[in-house]
């Protein structure tokens, strides 16, 4: 303490003097000092307690850093009697060394544990407990407990030493040598491996690939019995240390280790024998490395499974490679059932493991597999408040039951399956992050794939076996070690197993059902579960129809049949769960895209539902096997409902895939269908099901502007549901209700169309330097921009006729009614993650329709918000629910047109919030073209709302993001008219915005870039014409765009004294109308474009997202109105 | 400058003398408060590539290399000399691995100024992790998210104190110097830290119940 200690603060100096008692291993109470200094009791009893935590915390984190146990900042030379040699490994629970027991003279394993790990009385306890049961065991396959220790404060386990290499380390050999790469010594280099150990890990991992272990024969009757001798434990050692007497260990193990040792090296001197062209280094290690170490090379033709003679015989030749073969398969066998005896026998010991995996497995340079750290889980572990390294470190490898803190025997054979899933694939059953992820959302993880889809030569038995080992349910497992090992060696001996093969087809099931991923469902997995279906199902259908025909009701026959049925009902859900992963909901809203002329006719443009083709391929394949189901007869009256359901699907698969008059067709006969089946008083969920075909039929004819037949047929739906509702609670009955309304109100929709640019005084205003004001700006240039909808005063609503205000009533009450029937749903079934997002996007509906009322609309939004973002807290992979939330947040809400900065900014939050969820749900689906026209939408209103505020460097940037997003999309999709339309739009904004900020800065580079960007527009939009299969009246729009974007061109040309490129837009605009057949002046719209028919000389068309208003770029009669391009997400 | 170790000060002496092995002693001397400070500091997103005593290595071979400049100037203790030294290498060792994803920790570089992020995530991953086990997990997902907020909302200096006195070990006296402020500021301001965290930690439900079962 130097003076400045004087001027310390006095409840500092005394945690001073805490922290270091803490520090020291004391345990000073906080009571202590206030009894002490009374003067500052208050203060103590406050910061204490929290220091003392923080220094418990230190401790705990220091001993696990990154996952792994470490032993602080000291570093070990000696324990007691024991002499660290050098560290072998660490694991979560302590660091293992090589170990001189110098009393001895003999080489130990010491595993030295962190001392946070043992702190009280009670944890001490429990670890001479289990460290003595283990002690117990002798088993050929475990490694020995010799006794346990204390010095220093660190508590530590001895064990015999085994010069062995962990299967851990083995693996990626292995797996180098799986795919006839070599690079053994790449493998570990940043663990600083020594080279004679790696020689000695990749001499081990070649044995093993060739099958040179297969030697402990009839583990289960050799080991058992087997006690080692040799390692009389005599370890009393310094003061407050325990030991423990093993016992006597007798003479057998010797034995066993001899006859493993003998065919060991008849199996390593065989491949020492070969001549090694380039062969490998030699190494100086000791045992099996004195002569050169076996070859890699193999002659890769010796690949099939199951030639036997290769094992050692094996030609070799430089490069070539070899794959695993059956001798492999039969060393994962060995070792499996080495491990799983070594479990049964420590089970019937009353030890479990708990933390089999490969990095407890060490093999020895006899193939004598070592199971380390029996029991130690156990005998470490500290309450709840357990081992955060240890339990992330092996969390990969914990059965699912003991995630939830149940360990049993059949734990350990789980992780057993999951090692041996790992030798046969080379890769790990499950991912750890995964693993980590499924805890933390308490959900089932992914099954992992078949070992056979990867590894194709696996055996099929041996397949069985580990599969059944890993299967998720305990039940489904083997009941024990010792049948495992049976089944392990009747794979080894060639006879049939005993686990059943139907697992396999059981797994199939299960893997479809529980996988939430279907979406990565490989075509080949899809078209076998398909077959797979479509036979069980058509099977149970000829049961069932042979049944009746016969009328033969025998017993055999019935379990046949109850059989089938059973089959068939999950491949039927199976089935369904893929149709639901990849077709769009139909919840989801329409994103039209609007044409609206100077008269006021609109022209709607539905965007089709795009699917990425692996989607359509996959919904095809299902398709054949609905339409199987579909079209048999139906005579068996319990099957019509079936058959109707089918029929329903391959009306929804129909419509997913664009081909509306094949969907309408198959939704009518399911309609049919169930009109038979259905009478009064039946099941409701047949009526509901006729509704909500209903409603996909209005939802059909809406998309193609039958806006008539759309009502009509959700007023039938209407007209079921209704009476049905009246009479009943069914939650079905009330949601598929309340979606009638929803989409009803759609139909009704008519847009709040946004005032024409009446004063065209207004039109050469500009912007510049003004305040933002918008109407102004957005007649004089065409890009001006305002997000939709909520542009209040602009958005200034037409006068409108008796009908239409009627149906925006009627719009109004639908939504409405659809809120109250679904915010009472989510009170009585408040789970239901369908009901709230319908109650959500029937917010956002209403949103959009008060746009006018900026509270309700704010209001909606917000409501809308909070749904979707518990949903996706709640499912956090559902993509679905993630998308919607996007959608929410970037709805606008709506404000007064002089909007401040303030809202503005609020605005731009939002969408960058919108626009975050998007690019990842883009980056994780890359393949849902959706999320991609989300996206770029997003960006480009982010960035005229950039240009709102001023910033318009900003604005630029995401106008280009916009561009490359939706670039890519019409790259992918070129089919698509309304994507290549969107980009020809966004291009046009963007070269309008540039052209407007020229008139500010005058800086030609602007102009330049406006000009580019409108030479790839007029390129592309050309090519659009050109194709034949585009929608007539879309071409008639672009058409009229094209020109008024030559125009600018030219204007373009012309302030940039570009009189040659001026002439040229001239002459190509001419041709353009040549080609096209457009009249130059004067005339009526092009031939195509029937009902559009602005004219040239008044203006040529500008157009744009239906947030801004258009005018003609050149703003050389502004005050023509001219058809606009308008946008509306309905 | 002084140092409060009169051991250190022979050494630094014998230092001056300049023999190799003399520094490797001060090192070890020092070591275990500088693997504190990597430990706490090292970014998460390194465990398994590098870990502290990597870290250490590099720092000592660096330290030997600027011994000299410290001695021509000993402006601060050795130790504190030492932490720069150590500090810089883990940067280096941060910016080789992470690159330019490296941000939070770069903006530690400098003695002084912006403590921010790194001091806070880190002091998070320090409070809780002691408290994953399965059963924990999901709880220990939300109490991270409020314990990011609350510490993301102390003075930068008072979560530099704390993690300078309780995971780095330095005294009173050496925060005081590391962070260029008076003796009795520096204890004040620990004092005043303590309890702020205290009051962060009240409002994480079972917080202490869960350290009492420790």
């Amino acid at each position: 303490m130097d003076d400045a200690a004087l001027e310390r603060d006095p409840v500092e100096t005394l945690a001073s003097d805490f922290t270091d008692r803490l520090r020291a291993g004391e345990r000073p109470t906080v009571q202590e000092y206030v009894d002490r200094y009374p003067e500052v009791a208050d203060e103590i009893r406050e910061l204490f307690p929290t220091i003392a935590a923080m220094e418990g915390l230190k401790g705990q984190k220091e001993s696990r850093s990154g996952g792994k146990a470490s032993l602080g900042p000291a570093r070990l030379q000696q324990l007691g009697d024991f002499r660290m040699i050098r560290e072998i490994g660490r694991g979560g629970m302590g660091i293992v060394y090589e170990a001189e027991q110098l009393s001895l003279g003999r080489r130990v394993a010491v595993k030295v544990l962190p001392k946070q790990s043992l702190l009280d009385e009670k944890h001490l306890m429990r670890f001479r407990r289990e460290a003595k049961m283990a002690a117990r065991l002798h088993h050929t396959n475990i490694v020995p407990v010799l006794g346990v220790g204390e010095h220093d404060g660190f508590h530590f386990i001895v064990m015999q030493y085994i010069r062995g290499v962990g299967l851990d380390e083995l693996i990626p050999h292995l797996a180098d040598l799986g795919n006839g790469s070599e690079a053994p010594l790449a493998v570990d280099a940043d663990k600083k491996q020594a080279p004679q150990r790696e020689a000695r890990i990749s001499s081990v991992a070649r044995a093993i690939f060739r099958g040179q272990f297969h030697a402990p024969s009839r583990v289960a009757e050799s080991s058992i019995i087997h006690q080692r001798g040799g390692f009389q434990t005599d370890l009393v050692a310094e003061s407050g240390s325990i030991g423990f007497e093993v016992g006597q260990r007798a003479e057998p193990a010797d034995k066993a280790r001899e006859a493993a040792t003998q065919s060991f090296s008849g199996g390593l001197s065989a491949a020492q024998g070969s001549p090694i062209p380039g062969g490998q280094a030699g190494s100086d290690g000791p045992g099996a490395d004195d002569g050169p170490t076996p070859s890699l090379d193999c002659d890769e033709t010796t690949t099939a499974a199951g030639d036997a003679t290769q094992t050692e015989t094996v030609p070799f030749e430089a490069n070539a490679s070899i794959r695993p073969n059956s001798s492999y398969w039969r060393s994962v066998a060995t070792i499996g059932a080495q491990v799983a005896s070594a479990i049964q026998y420590a089970h019937e010991h009353g030890t479990l493991h708990r933390d089999i995996k490969p990095a407890n497995l060490l093999i020895d340079e006899q193939g004598i597999v070592w199971v380390a750290d029996f029991g130690l889980a156990k005998a470490i572990e500290q309450d709840d408040v357990s081992r955060t390294g240890d339990v992330v470190g092996t969390l990969r490898y914990m059965a699912p039951e003991q995630l939830l803190g149940h360990a049993e025997s059949r734990s350990d054979l789980f992780s057993l399956g999951l090692t041996l899933y790992e030798l046969l694939t080379f890769r790990p059953a499950y991912d750890e992050a995964d693993r980590k992820k499924c805890l933390l959302q308490r959900s089932t993880a992914p099954q992992p794939p078949l070992p056979r889809r990867l590894m194709p030569g696996v055996p099929q038995d041996l397949e069985t076996i580990v599969l059944k080992a890993m299967a998720e349910e305990p039940e489904r497992r083997y009941a024990n070690g010792a049948e495992m090992v049976e089944d392990l060696e009747r794979f080894l001996e060639d006879r049939p197993i005993l686990a059943r093969r139907a697992t396999r087809l059981e797994h199939l099931w299960r893997w479809c059902r529980r996988n939430p991923a279907v979406a990565a469902l490989s075509s080949v997995a899809a078209t076998l579960l398909v077959l797979v279906a479509v036979v069980s199902t058509t099977a149970y259908i000829r049961t069932a129809n042979a049944n009746q025909a016969t009328n033969l009701a025998l017993e055999a026959e019935k379990r046949q049949h109850d059989k089938a049925e059973a089959t068939s009902d999950l491949a039927w859900d199976a089935l369904d769960r893929i149709f639901e992963r990849f077709a769009p909901q139909s919840v989801v809203s329409f994103d039209p895209l609007t044409l609206e002329n100077e008269e006021g006719d609109e022209l709607e443009f539905e965007s089709p539902a795009v699917l990425s083709d692996q989607a359509a391929a996959l919904l095809e394949e299902l398709l054949s096997f609905y339409d199987l189901l579909a079209a048999q007869g139906d005579n068996d009256e319990a099957f019509q409902r079936r058959i109707a359901d089918a029929n329903r699907r391959v009306g929804a698969i129909q419509q997913r895939l664009g081909r509306d008059q094949q969907a309408t067709d198959a939704y009518r006969r399911a309609i049919q269908i169930y009109a038979q089946i259905s009478e009064p008083g039946g099941d409701p969920l047949v009526r509901v099901a006729i509704g909500a075909i209903h409603n996909e039929l209005g939802i059909i004819y809406h998309r193609s502007r039958r806006l008539s037949e759309a009502t009509r047929e959700h007023a039938r739906a209407l007209w079921l549901l209704e009476p049905l509702a009246a009479r009943t609670d069914e939650p079905a009955v009330r949601y598929e209700l309340a979606r009638t309304y929803y989409l009803r109100s759609g139909t009704n929709f008519r847009r709040t169309r946004r005032g024409r640019p009446e004063p065209p005084n207004q039109a050469g205003a500009g912007r510049q330097g003004g305040p933002v004001d918008e109407r102004s700006s957005v007649v004089a240039l065409p890009s001006t921009t305002v997000p939709r909808g909520g542009n209040g005063g602009a958005r200034s609503i037409r006068a409108r006729g008796p009908i239409e205000r009627g149906a925006d009533r009627t719009r109004s009450q639908d939504l409405a009614r659809a809120i109250e029937l679904l915010e009472d749903l989510d009170d009585t079934h408040p789970d239901v993650p369908k009901y709230q997002q319908l109650l959500a996007m029937t917010y956002l509906e209403r949103a959009k329709h008060v746009a006018r009322d900026a509270k309700v609309c704010q209001k909606s939004i917000e409501s809308a918000v909070e749904i979707l973002d518990s949903l996706v807290t709640q499912y956090p992979r559902n993509p679905d629910f993630r998308f919607a939330l996007a959608t929410a947040y970037s709805t606008e809400m709506s404000g007064d047109r002089d909007r401040d900065l303030d809202v503005r900014r609020a605005e731009i939050t939002r969408l960058h919030t919108a626009l975050a969820i998007l690019e990842e749900l883009r980056r994780e689906h890359p393949n849902v073209p959706e999320y991609a026209a989300s996206e770029a939408k997003v960006s480009e209103r982010l960035g005229k709302q950039y240009v709102q505020i001023d910033e318009f460097d900003q604005a630029m940037l995401y106008f280009e993001d916009s561009l490359r997003t939706q670039g890519e999309l019409v790259q992918r999709h070129p089919e698509v008219g309304s994507y290549v339309m969107r980009l020809a739009f966004f291009r046009q904004q963007y070269a309008g915005e540039l052209r407007r900020q020229y008139e500010t800065s005058r800086d030609p580079l602007l102009l330049e870039k406006a000009r580019e960007q409108l030479a790839i527009m007029l390129h592309h939009s050309q090519e659009f014409m050109r194709s034949s299969d585009a929608d007539r009246r879309m071409k008639s729009f672009v058409a009229f765009g094209v020109l008024s974007n030559y125009r600018a061109v030219i204007e373009i040309c012309l302030e940039l004294g570009d009189q040659e490129g001026a002439d040229a837009a001239r002459l190509a605009a001419d041709e353009f109308r040549k080609e096209h057949n457009i009249p130059a002046f004067g005339g009526r719209g092009p031939p195509a474009g029937g009902r559009t028919r602005p004219s040239e000389d008044r203006g040529p068309p500008g157009r744009q997202d239906d947030d801004s208003q258009s005018a003609p770029p050149t703003g050389d009669d502004p005050q023509q109105p001219a058809p606009r391009l308008t946008r509306n997400d309905r | 400058m002084t140092t409060a170790d009169g051991f250190t000060d022979e050494l630094l002496a014998r230092l001056k003398d300049g023999s190799d092995h003399v520094l490797a002693d001060l090192f070890s001397h020092h070591r275990e408060r500088l693997w504190r400070m990597v430990n706490f500091r090292l970014d998460r997103r390194l465990a398994g590539r590098v870990d502290a005593d990597d870290v250490l290595q590099e720092a000592y071979l660096a330290a030997a290399q600027r011994i000299h400049h410290y001695l021509e100037n000993p402006s601060q203790s050795f130790f504190v000399w030492l932490r720069l030294i150590t500090k810089q290498t883990l940067v280096d060792v941060h910016r080789r691995h992470l690159g330019a994803k490296m941000r939070s920790v770069g903006r530690e570089v400098s003695q002084r100024p912006g403590y921010p992020q790194a001091t806070s995530v880190s002091l998070v991953a320090q409070l809780l992790g002691s408290m994953t086990s399965p059963s924990q997990a999901a709880v220990k997902a939300e109490m991270t998210r409020q314990l990011e907020v609350a510490i993301e909302g102390m003075d930068p200096i008072d979560r530099e104190v704390l993690a300078l006195r309780h995971f780095e070990e330095l005294t009173n006296s050496e925060v005081a110097e590391w962070l260029d402020i008076k003796q009795k500021a520096a204890s004040i301001r620990y004092v005043r830290a303590v309890a702020r965290l205290k009051d962060i930690l009240a409002q994480v439900p079972g917080f202490f119940d869960a350290q009492e079962r420790i």
